[in-house]
């Protein structure tokens, strides 16, 4: 019972072990402006992150969230000036949700595995992106109704942070008490079975891809408010970062159990990490170098761990 | 009064294999019916057409007179038919309430919002209904097979079915829960309930139906009452001929002793066991679920680690920590999971049976197999198992189970094995190919073959074993030879009601 207790804690062990090292080693990440910095990067990663942990407990992974980030940027960089700040990000999330619904039609008619179909529309949504602005930055420079995303405040909180926990509120509230949640996991834990249980399966997974979708808009909303300006380039490399949170935070890659706040502390602790080994003033290379060592030492306590209590058990 | 089922003229025909072709049958309504035949006799495509998982090519089944069209699995339930099939079909990660209520989860009204108390009662009542003890909030992972089974069972009951259809259901089952199992079928048909019971085991047609129909390589044999056959008459149906020697006997005399072992324990599992195994012998493991056998047969093998205790091969001591130490001195094993950890499924026949012997045959400090070489190999095997295949690149999947389990059989023998693992050898396949291993072990036995054998099959281990170890609770009540081995020695010893019974007078 300890063990398994300590096992899905383990996350947030290592996450204040992390920060409390980088206090130490680099007192300027304990300063106030720092720590609100800090939140607000991390925000963009968790929130696509809480999505993602249930494409990732149904068994699946988008891998398209990447070019819907950058496709949010260029929506907005365009729209804003005509829309206004939240009918720009009305649009977006609708097109955001049209995109998942897309990524969920392609797996659950064609019958294509989640890996490969997202795969691909990760590269047509880029070119979307691409297109779309043709090819150059949309500023919003003249525009600054969005930097209330970043800078403005929501009942006293800082909005992006405001924003995260609303989002892992109702993330956790429809993974523990929703039948939505039920079927996710069903579905994560054996699909064949879900399907002659009559789960509806392929409605589910349509679902799934358009939580993730929506919340990287959300998630890219904040970054163009951070960048004011719209660029299809922007978020290469940014599904490995949320599925690497989504992992990290103990959602089972072999499906059916996802962790909920697990997800949104990892998030925090790959943020802390760079944020301190920026602090540090490590090189970009070995920042890498560090962030790779870190997450293979982590993961392989936390397997360790958990061989340690099976064999208990 | 309408029949419950009406299969007409049905035909189903799969791309180069026709697995039912022009079968017509009626299920009375209120009876249970069995429906048996070997593998490959067309019994699981018909139940997967009865569940709306298939459509047939020509025919019609008729329900209580009207004919129904089952496009699906919602169409077959919203007909009051229900399926058990023999793969589990459970979700490991949910709990055994969410498993059971899954398609109509109990929500707050207008809002997607989980009545979890709802639920909880729910579960209850319906494992009350059908007196199974288990908890609901368990998840279904940490459950035995056979409490799975229950699960499943409990969960084809909740749609109000009318019709249950049951694959197998007894293959993961040990004898009290089939008396259970039993019990539970007789109050259905009470309830007025149609069953339609699949099973390979006779013993449980005699037991439990009340007619039986026969199918052999998708055709329609007859249907008759039980009351009016014989057992050997029914196997007579199945395979077109008589089937003799059912069993065959192991000999296994005086040989000189292969494999021992001493004080061997693992904590929570087996305590200070201590026997041994002689060349030609055919040795029995029986126990009931979680007495430990398995997890003992398995530390032969490296699968489970002891913590204390010594293993000797050929009379000197050895370290098995993994299967790879177990195959460099000569013993195979042969799982009790063909599907998830015996068969690669998608691998072809041929690759099946070389894998675990590719460094053997593979030239140029293995960087080439020649296929020739696997050819041989595999024609080998097949021929001394009779393994019936379609082409040696086939994938496994497609083949019967009884030809699944004489691939992993093959792959064990292909490593030149001198001791032979058994576990569950014969669990869910056909008489016919069941009789063929009895007899493969027999004659592996008298080619001085040491074989151990871990089966639920309280007959077959009676049968085909010289000797019996009986396992309570990780420790050896009972090893029995000779006239000591029948069925209620054996069950005293594994319900820990007899002192230990060791070695014949």
């Amino acid at each position: 019972m300890l063990g398994r207790l300590f096992e899905s804690y383990f996350i947030y062990l290592v996450a204040a072990a992390t920060f409390a090292v980088f206090a130490i080693l680099t007192p300027t990440i304990l300063t106030g402006a720092n720590i609100v910095n800090l939140l607000t990067n991390a925000a963009m990663v968790a929130i696509a992150a809480a999505g993602m942990t249930f494409a990732i407990t149904g068994g699946g992974f988008d891998l398209s969230i990447g070019s819907i980030l950058a496709l949010t940027t260029c929506v907005l960089g365009k729209l804003v000036p005509h829309l206004g700040a939240w009918g720009a990000v009305a649009v977006a999330l609708l097109v955001g949700g049209v995109l998942g619904a897309v990524n969920g039609l392609i797996v659950t008619k064609l019958r294509i595995q989640t890996f490969v179909a997202t795969l691909s529309t990760m590269i047509v949504y880029r070119g979307f992106a691409l297109i779309y602005t043709g090819g150059r930055d949309a500023t919003l420079y003249a525009n600054l109704d969005v930097k209330y995303f970043t800078g403005g405040e929501l009942l006293g909180i800082p909005f992006p942070i405001a924003l995260t926990a609303l989002v892992f509120l109702v993330a956790y509230g429809a993974y523990r008490f929703t039948p939505f949640g039920v079927r996710v996991r069903g579905i994560g834990s054996n699909l064949a079975a879900a399907q002659v249980s009559g789960i509806p399966v392929d409605s589910t997974l349509i679902a799934i891809f358009v939580l993730t979708a929506t919340t990287t808009v959300l998630s890219g909303t904040l970054l163009t408010s951070q960048l004011l300006t719209g660029n299809g380039r922007v978020g290469l490399g940014f599904e490995l970062e949320v599925i690497t949170a989504t992992i990290l935070g103990g959602t089972s890659l072999s499906g059916g159990r996802g962790n909920v706040w697990g997800t949104l502390v990892a998030a925090l602790l790959l943020t802390i990490i760079a944020n301190g080994l920026n602090l540090l003033g490590l090189p970009d290379q070995y920042q890498r170098l560090a962030k790779g060592l870190i997450f293979i030492v982590a993961l392989a306590l936390d397997s360790l761990l958990r061989r340690f209590r099976e064999r208990r058990s | 009064m309408a029949d419950a089922i009406e299969i007409r003229r049905i035909t189903k025909t799969f791309p180069g294999v026709a697995a039912l072709s022009d079968v017509s049958f009626t299920v009375r309504k209120g009876e249970v019916h069995a429906v048996v035949g070997e593998n490959g006799a067309g019994k699981s495509t018909l139940m997967k057409i009865l569940g709306g998982l298939y459509r047939p090519d020509r025919g019609e089944i008729l329900l209580e007179g009207r004919p129904a069209a089952l496009r699906s699995v919602h169409d077959a339930v919203a007909r009051g038919i229900s399926v058990i099939y023999q793969e589990f079909n459970l979700m490991p990660e949910l709990t055994v309430a969410e498993n059971l209520f899954v398609a109509d989860l109990p929500t707050l009204p207008g809002l997607p919002v989980l009545r979890r108390r709802t639920l909880q009662s729910r579960a209850e009542a319906l494992l009350g209904r059908l007196a199974l003890d288990l908890d609901p909030k368990a998840f279904v992972k940490d459950l035995s097979v056979s409490r799975r089974q229950m699960v499943e069972i409990a969960k084809a009951l909740h749609h109000e079915a009318s019709i249950l259809i049951m694959d197998e259901p007894t293959a993961a089952l040990a004898d009290a829960e089939v008396d259970k199992l039993y019990e539970i079928i007789r109050t259905l048909r009470a309830q007025g309930k149609t069953v339609l019971y699949i099973s390979h085991r006779l013993k449980e047609i005699f037991d439990v139906a009340d007619r039986v129909t026969v199918l052999r390589d998708g055709r329609y044999v007859g249907t008759e009452p039980v009351a009016a056959l014989t057992p050997d008459a029914v196997v007579r149906m199945m395979v077109g001929r008589d089937v003799k020697q059912f069993y065959a006997h192991g000999s296994g005399e005086g040989g000189e002793e292969i494999l021992s072992v001493e004080g061997l324990t693992r904590a929570g599992a087996f305590q200070d066991v201590r026997f041994g195994v002689k060349k030609g012998e055919i040795l029995g493991v029986a126990g009931l679920m979680g007495s430990g056998r398995e997890e003992l047969v398995k530390a032969l093998y490296g699968l489970v680690r002891p913590d204390g205790g010594t293993i000797h091969v050929d009379g000197l001591p050895v370290r098995i920590e993994s299967p790879d130490d177990a195959i460099r001195l000569g013993i195979g094993f042969v799982t009790e999971d063909r599907k998830e950890a015996g068969i690669f499924p998608l691998m072809s026949v041929r690759e099946n049976v070389t894998l675990n012997v590719l460094r053997r045959i593979a030239r140029f400090g293995g960087l080439h197999v020649e296929e020739r070489r696997e050819r041989g190999l595999l024609g080998e095997y097949a021929r001394f198992l009779n393994i019936r295949y379609a082409s040696e690149a086939q994938p496994v999947m497609f083949l019967s189970g009884g030809n699944q389990q004489k691939i992993v059989l093959a792959r064990a023998l292909a490593t030149r094995c001198r001791i032979l693992l058994l576990l569950e050898p014969t669990r869910g396949i056909d008489v016919g190919a069941k009789a063929e291993i009895y007899q493969l072990m027999g004659e592996l036995s008298r080619q001085g073959m040491a074989l151990v054998v871990v089966s639920s099959d309280l007959p077959e281990l009676i049968a085909v074993c010289s000797r019996v170890l009986v396992v309570w609770q990780g420790r050896i009540t009972g090893d029995l030879s000779g006239r000591q081995i029948d069925e209620a020695t054996i069950m005293r010893c594994a319900t820990g009601t007899a002192s230990a019974l060791r070695g014949e007078g």
